[in-house]
């Protein structure tokens, strides 16, 4: 199999070296040169120097014959455009690109890039669920629009300690999927009762998202 | 007609003028501060500048919803590729222009759809029958 890195900053280049340990072909484009060379003297000559967006450095390295395009820069906008040349041009059956705004996922699916994946948000996130006390997660977007996936810690003096996740009274289309009580994860179930510092998984949609954070961390 | 216009430069300083004149309400955005400084000696033309924005909102402080066109005229191709395809996709702008230096990628838009400018083609065919004749 034979893939195309573009982009030799950490990820990109971090993938390259995985990809080419397990066997694969791989060429990484990388723009700036003094990068370039650093990558060549670590990796080898399986490294080409110049705008990975730009159809004729694609051309020639050989995206004609690539299995796969990953486009790994800083850039949303070089990501988009290098996925569009190698899916429109050269006819690259799969094409993946990392973004940092979120926001950008909608536009790159919609424009054929098979696989998007995000950079910075999930870093957020992870660093939002180390600090105390952090209100409501989001951990990820669900189907239709606006329905998300998010935690929440409950509080010593929640309201709703002592009840069974049942008998939380939640606005409709929001619901509690998912409890874990100290080590252990559990579906919520009627013999089941909450308690401070359970963490419940919820399925909440956007516009109910205050209320249900009061009804859960209420007094 | 409300304009956005993505990019500050000579471009989009000479296009402003006609613009207004012919009575079209004028907004620009630009991480270039200065230039903006400059061209919003035309009256009723709105500016905003933006810093280091992520791209989605860069398009949504210019209000693209409203807008009835978007140029995106900056220099960088890629942006210009970019908040174009997201002016036609996500808002629905009715017309859309966007400036492209690139030959392959002026060719590759217009093969999607879009309306490109930047033309480099023509004009090293009109310095080529310059030279020649």
């Amino acid at each position: 199999m034979f893939t195309i890195v573009v982009g030799g900053s950490e990820v990109g280049f971090s993938l390259t070296k995985a990809l080419i340990s397990a066997g694969h072909e791989v060429l990484i484009i990388e723009e700036n040169q003094a990068r370039f060379r650093l990558i060549v003297d670590e990796i080898g000559p399986v490294a080409s120097c110049g705008d990975g967006a730009d159809q004729s450095v694609l051309d020639e390295a050989g995206t004609s014959r690539a299995d796969i395009l990953i486009a790994t820069t800083g850039s949303d906008a070089t990501n988009l455009v290098a996925c569009q040349v190698a899916k429109n041009v050269f006819k690259t059956p799969r094409v993946l690109a990392l973004i940092r705004d979120s926001n950008n996922r909608s536009i790159f699916e919609r424009l054929g890039v098979d696989v998007v994946v995000d950079s910075v948000h999930p870093a957020v996130v992870a660093l939002e669920e180390g600090i105390p006390g952090q209100p409501m997660v989001h951990i990820s977007d669900l189907a239709p629009e606006g329905t998300e996936l998010v935690s929440v810690s409950i509080p010593a003096d929640s309201s709703i300690v002592g009840m069974s996740p049942s008998e939380v009274d939640l606005p409709p289309h929001n619901y509690i999927c998912l409890i874990t009580k100290r080590d252990e994860t559990h579906l919520p179930s009627d013999t089941m009762v909450v308690e401070s510092g359970d963490e419940l998984f919820l399925v909440v949609t956007a516009d109910d998202h205050q209320e249900v954070y009061d009804i859960l961390t209420g007094v | 007609m409300q304009v956005l216009i993505l990019g500050c430069g000579r471009l989009t300083e000479s296009l402003i003028p006609t613009l207004i004149q012919t009575g079209h309400r004028v907004t620009v955005i630009s991480e270039d501060r200065k230039c903006l400084e400059t061209i919003s000696k035309f009256p009723t033309l709105e500016v905003v500048f933006v810093t280091a924005p992520t791209l989605q909102d860069f398009l949504r402080q210019g209000n693209v919803d409203h807008a009835d066109a978007f140029l995106a005229l900056s220099g960088d191709d890629h942006l210009n590729a970019m908040t174009a395809q997201i002016a036609i996709h996500t808002h629905e702008v009715p017309k859309v222009v966007c400036r492209l230096e690139n030959p392959y990628l002026q060719q590759l838009y217009s093969s999607l759809g879009m309306t490109v400018v930047g033309d480099m083609t023509k004009m090293s065919q009109d310095i080529h029958q310059t030279i020649e004749s």
